[in-house]
């Protein structure tokens, strides 16, 4: 739950860059609460008024009383409803906001973004880490506010009625910060003692339960439990310890908010027996309107208190949502559609983390480039930089795709898995899987191209695959980058996958990536990269290449 | 019998809690009206009004309100992480030997459910309990001392139930639908991330949209508000009810100081009573999340124990493929090596034949044939990615055999190439040092080799390994296999492998 210290303050900084964004909002609903809370205070007024007519002067009201009692009655009533109802279309709209961010980065980035996570993470990030943002700035935000202000105000009237009562409640309200800060630091002091072992044990459970396959196995489940019995024993205890001096914080507050509430009775009736005679003169009237308004000294605080646990969220999603929204500038504003390709001609081509850079390099229409270096040289990164999807020098303009390792597979029909939502006729469909050789398959397939393809899909690896290059094939693209399509076949396969590859593409410009052994004569270039350098090797000059492939 | 005994502390403890939790509740209603009683009293008083009780009462109410309030918090919050651990517990116990039943997502999920479960005392019963307790007693007090106030009250009581029964149904309905929901979202989420790559691609770039979940949410924050206007509106309304009776009754009665108390409990009854509304939202996560973690339990599978001596597959696959068999049989110690392209199935053939997972055709263990889904304890299956516990390193080696010596260990480490993680006490995984891909590797081949266990399945050992690793993997597998029945998956195949039999999986090329 609790973040580092460094992390944390980097957090809260971060929070108040977005909230100031939505201060005018906050603001509003401050004003709307303030006008509620005067209200508030008018009926107490007019309802200790009347009390006092009934019990004192055994009279009845007066009917401007009643009227104005239901007047602010309803002011309040009304202002309250608004004042929430206006908090609930902020905390909606925030939503709608840091949603439309994290979509737009998914959007820049696709999957060189996609990738850095966990499904997990990504459905804490819509479903839990947006609400949780949304909630800080519009609800905590708000009271901070309240909390602030309300005391205060609160504070001006009682001493406007009673300066005595006034200086009780002016010696305690300070005293509820101070105490609550004294025992806050407490508590972090001690959790901080524990931390390390408390964040290890404390996610014990969740990490066996991961584990679940090798501990079945090797048939261990038993010595797991025992170790997870104890293991929650020792984290109860030390937890026990950081909240039993947590829970004061709280204790605090209630026992000023208590105590001052029973000071403030006992003086009013004394003083209102005779017995004491400190002070200026009271009346019931006075003295019951006091009682009523000492509580709302505290109540903002209290609600504060009740938010508090926005506040450690909201730093959390922050620390998971920043490095989503917060994008390079350079990457948002790429978008090259439209736009024709017509080779490469790059001087000084370089990319941010990781680093690669190339003096130059050099690409003509319709040329084959096969790219090279180790695993973990950057060939992928490259291959993105490429497609504008990773911070870079250059990307290429046209319509480029991307063909990579795994086969991806959506959870629909064969067919929409080859059209991905463009109109494409029934011919072309089965003219690009039998360029594949996949047609056979397809149609023996109990409902041909409507097969539903779920998580196991009725196909095998290799045919897979295929059946990605038969989308490629009918994306009418100018450029195809390959980013190992047959690293995870065997020989035999690869092989004849590759011939295929190398036989449709024949038109196309290719940018292949392999580490695995492909004939020099299909390329008319290859790049490697080495170091974090691309160097460029001609293959064979336009000549012999044509000649080669007659 | 056991778990009986442990029961008993948690009871008492949330019965404990519960009982501070009203006496909290009651007694701070009791200081606002006994105090507005109390002024009013000293107002009026005539000369031998005792005031020393009275105040004497409203101080002890407070210091009890205090006290109780502390109380509660230390009791629940104890009694709650006791709950929570005796269900993870519980849960993990359930989960013993079922795999599919759980993924990792589903693992993450039962890890804050259980919390939902487990705070429900905390968040939900003792404000709902203590607001309906302070209704109780006030109603009580209104008929026995004030029956002239009697239909006005229950007419009130009669408005507030009917609140708050009402947002109740409406709260479980919106919790029914926020389930089908996230549900929806979740699997849309998982879908959209994992087809990232090809994004680029597709015609229009669809992004999961959350917006009706987080309109459910607005729903249910509405409903609470319109709930907690609804209950202003009819405290106020009583309130202004109350004074017009009082206002009658002048000049025929004496007013005396009680007649404040009922308008001052209306006045303050959005405190007391509906501060509850907000806490239906924690009924809500609860239901959901009870629901989730009962559809958890299922009876465990059966293992197999005794020794392997033969094993034989026949027309054998996992279900999920049955149209691609294979023929097995192992009775001396010897390597098999399956091969075949990635996604041809080749971890779950594997987890089927260790009985992880169910099978079709027959599977024959020392000539007599098991059932589906049956874990035999003679094999050991090594993941592709092994899973580095949160743990010592010791305790990472150990959960493949616990009776190793330190030297063993150690000897074991160097033979896989992992000298470099020599400190036994070393914390690994979460919260500790993190393993690359090719660690995880050899860290799941020296549990191998440490393992009691006579069949060894390894999927995919050498993937993401250096020539240097691999070598030094398939020299310590051949001397293994002298004593061991060894069966790899792999789609790498290192020239000094010793193999006995290779089956190919692949049959989408001839």
């Amino acid at each position: 739950m609790g973040l580092p210290e460094a992390k944390r303050l980097r957090a809260s900084m971060g929070i108040k860059q977005v909230q100031a964004q939505y201060l005018p909002q906050v603001l509003k609903l401050v004003l709307i609460k303030s006008i509620y809370f005067i209200a508030q205070i008018l009926c107490f007024w007019l309802f200790s008024l009347i009390m006092h007519q009934f019990i004192v002067d055994q009279q009845g009201y007066l009917v401007w009383q009643l009227n104005l009692f239901s007047f602010s009655a309803i002011v309040w009533l009304v202002a309250k409803h608004i004042g929430q109802w206006q908090a609930l279309r902020l905390n909606n709209r925030i939503k709608h906001d840091l949603q439309n961010q994290v979509n737009q980065s998914l959007g820049a980035q696709q999957h060189a973004l996609a990738q850095q996570y966990s499904t997990f993470h990504w459905q804490q990030v819509f479903l839990k880490n947006i609400p949780a943002l949304a909630g800080f700035l519009s609800e905590y935000a708000t009271q901070k506010y309240l909390a602030a202000l309300i005391p205060v105000f609160a504070l001006v009237i009682v001493f406007s009625v009673n300066w005595l009562v006034a200086l009780i409640l002016c010696v305690t309200l300070p005293l509820v910060p101070v105490f609550m800060v004294l025992v806050g630091f407490g508590a972090a002091n001690l959790h901080r003692k524990h931390l390390v072992s408390l964040e290890r044990l404390g996610g014990l459970f969740i990490d066996r339960l991961k584990a679940l396959t090798t501990i079945t196995t090797f048939n261990q489940h038993d010595n797991q439990a025992a170790l997870l019995d104890s293991a929650s024993r020792l984290v109860n205890k030390q937890t026990m310890r950081v909240v039993g001096i947590a829970f004061l914080s709280t204790t605090v507050l209630d026992f000023f908010a208590t105590i001052s509430i029973a000071l403030v009775a006992v003086y009013i009736g004394l003083t209102l027996l005779g017995e004491l005679n400190v002070g200026p003169v009271l009346q019931l009237q006075y003295g019951l309107f006091l009682l009523l308004l000492a509580p709302l000294l505290f109540s903002e605080l209290k609600q504060l208190g009740r938010l508090y646990h926005q506040k450690a969220e909201a730093e959390a999603a922050w620390d998971s949502l920043n490095p989503i929204i917060n994008l390079p500038e350079n990457l948002l504003a790429t978008s090259s559609l439209g736009q024709e390709f017509c080779g490469i001609d790059w001087l000084n081509f370089h990319t941010q983390t990781p680093e690669i850079h190339a003096h130059s390099l050099h690409l003509i229409k319709g040329q084959k480039i096969n790219l090279q270096g180790n695993s973990g040289a950057g060939k992928s990164v490259f291959l993105r930089a490429l497609m504008g999807l990773q911070p870079a020098s250059h990307h290429l303009h046209g319509r480029c795709i991307l063909l990579g390792q795994s086969p991806v597979i959506l959870p629909s029909s064969v067919r929409e898995n080859l059209s991905l939502g463009y109109k494409v006729t029934e011919q072309a469909l089965w003219q690009a899987l039998t360029q594949v050789k996949l047609a056979d398959v397809i149609r023996a397939l109990p409902q041909s191209l409507e097969t539903q393809l779920g998580e196991h899909p009725p196909l095998s690896g290799g045919e897979l695959q295929r059946l990605m290059i038969a989308r490629v094939l009918l994306q009418s693209a100018d450029v195809i980058l390959l980013d190992e399509p047959t690293a995870h076949l065997p020989k035999a396969q690869h092989r004849e996958l590759a011939l295929l590859i190398h036989q449709l593409m024949a038109d196309k410009t290719v940018i292949w990536a392999s580490h695995k052994a492909l004939p020099k004569a299909w390329f008319d270039q290859v790049w490697r990269i080495n170091n974090q350098e691309i160097t460029m090797f001609h293959q064979y000059d336009q000549g012999v290449k044509g000649a080669l492939n007659v | 019998m056991s778990s009986r005994i442990m029961h008993g502390p948690i009871i008492n403890n949330r019965i404990l809690a519960l009982i501070l939790a009203l006496v909290h509740g009651v007694a701070g209603l009791a200081i606002l009206l006994i105090a507005s009683w109390f002024i009013a009293a000293c107002a009026v008083a005539s000369a031998n009004f005792n005031y020393v009780y009275p105040a004497v009462v409203i101080r002890g109410l407070a210091l009890l309100r205090i006290s109780s309030g502390y109380g509660e918090m230390w009791l629940s919050h104890h009694q709650l992480l006791g709950h929570l651990a005796k269900l993870r517990l519980r849960l993990f116990k359930k989960v013993a030997n079922k795999l599919d039943s759980l993924r990792a997502i589903e693992s993450d999920k039962l890890h804050y459910q259980s919390q939902d479960v487990a705070s429900i005392w905390a968040a939900w019963v003792h404000q709902n309990a203590s607001a309906l307790i302070s209704m109780l007693i006030l109603s009580v007090l209104v008929l026995t001392v004030m029956p002239a106030f009697s239909l006005l009250w229950l007419s009130f009581v009669v408005a507030s139930l009917t609140i708050y029964v009402w947002l109740l149904l409406a709260s479980i309905k919106q919790a029914k639908l926020k389930i089908l929901l996230r549900a929806k979202l979740e699997s849309d989420i998982e879908h959209h991330i994992d087809s990232a790559a090809i994004w680029h691609m597709k015609k229009n770039y669809y992004a999961p949209n959350c917006e009706p979940l987080y309109d459910l949410d607005m729903q249910n924050k509405r409903l609470l508000e319109i709930a907690n206007s609804l209950f202003l509106m009819v405290s106020l309304f009583a309130v202004i009810a109350t004074l017009n009776s009082i206002n009658m009754m002048v000049g025929h009665y004496t007013i005396t100081p009680l007649f404040l108390v009922i308008p001052m409990a209306l006045l303050a009854a959005h405190d007391w009573f509906g501060r509850t509304f907000a806490t239906h939202e924690k009924l809500q996560d609860y239901a959901t999340s009870a629901a989730n973690l009962k559809s958890v339990y299922q009876p465990p599978s059966k293992r197999f124990e005794a020794q392997v001596k033969t094993l034989e597959l026949v027309g054998f696959n996992v279900s999920t493929a049955p149209e691609n068999t294979i023929e097995l049989m192992i009775n001396r110690p010897s390597l098999t090596l399956f091969t075949g392209a990635s996604g041809c199935g080749k971890s779950r053939l594997m987890q089927a034949i260790a009985g992880l997972l169910t099978h079709t055709g027959r599977k024959l263990i020392n000539q007599s044939e098991l059932e589906s889904h049956v874990i035999v304890n003679d094999i050991a299956y090594i993941e592709q990615s092994p899973y580095c516990l949160s743990g010592t390193l010791r305790q990472n080696l150990l959960i493949a055999n616990d009776s190793c010596s330190d030297a063993k260990l150690k000897e074991c480490l160097a033979n896989v190439g992992l000298s470099e993680l020599s400190e036994l006490d070393q914390w690994l995984g979460s919260g500790g040092r993190p393993l690359s891909g090719g660690e995880l590797k050899r860290l799941g081949v020296a549990r191998a080799l440490l393992s009691k266990q006579r069949v060894i399945l390894l999927d995919e050992p050498f993937e993401a390994l250096d020539c240097d690793n691999i070598d030094q993997l398939v020299h310590a597998l051949n001397i293994l296999k002298q004593t061991n029945y060894i069966i790899i998956a792999s789609h790498l195949i290192p020239e000094t492998l010793k193999v006995d039999t290779q089956i190919s999986l692949d049959t989408a090329i001839p």
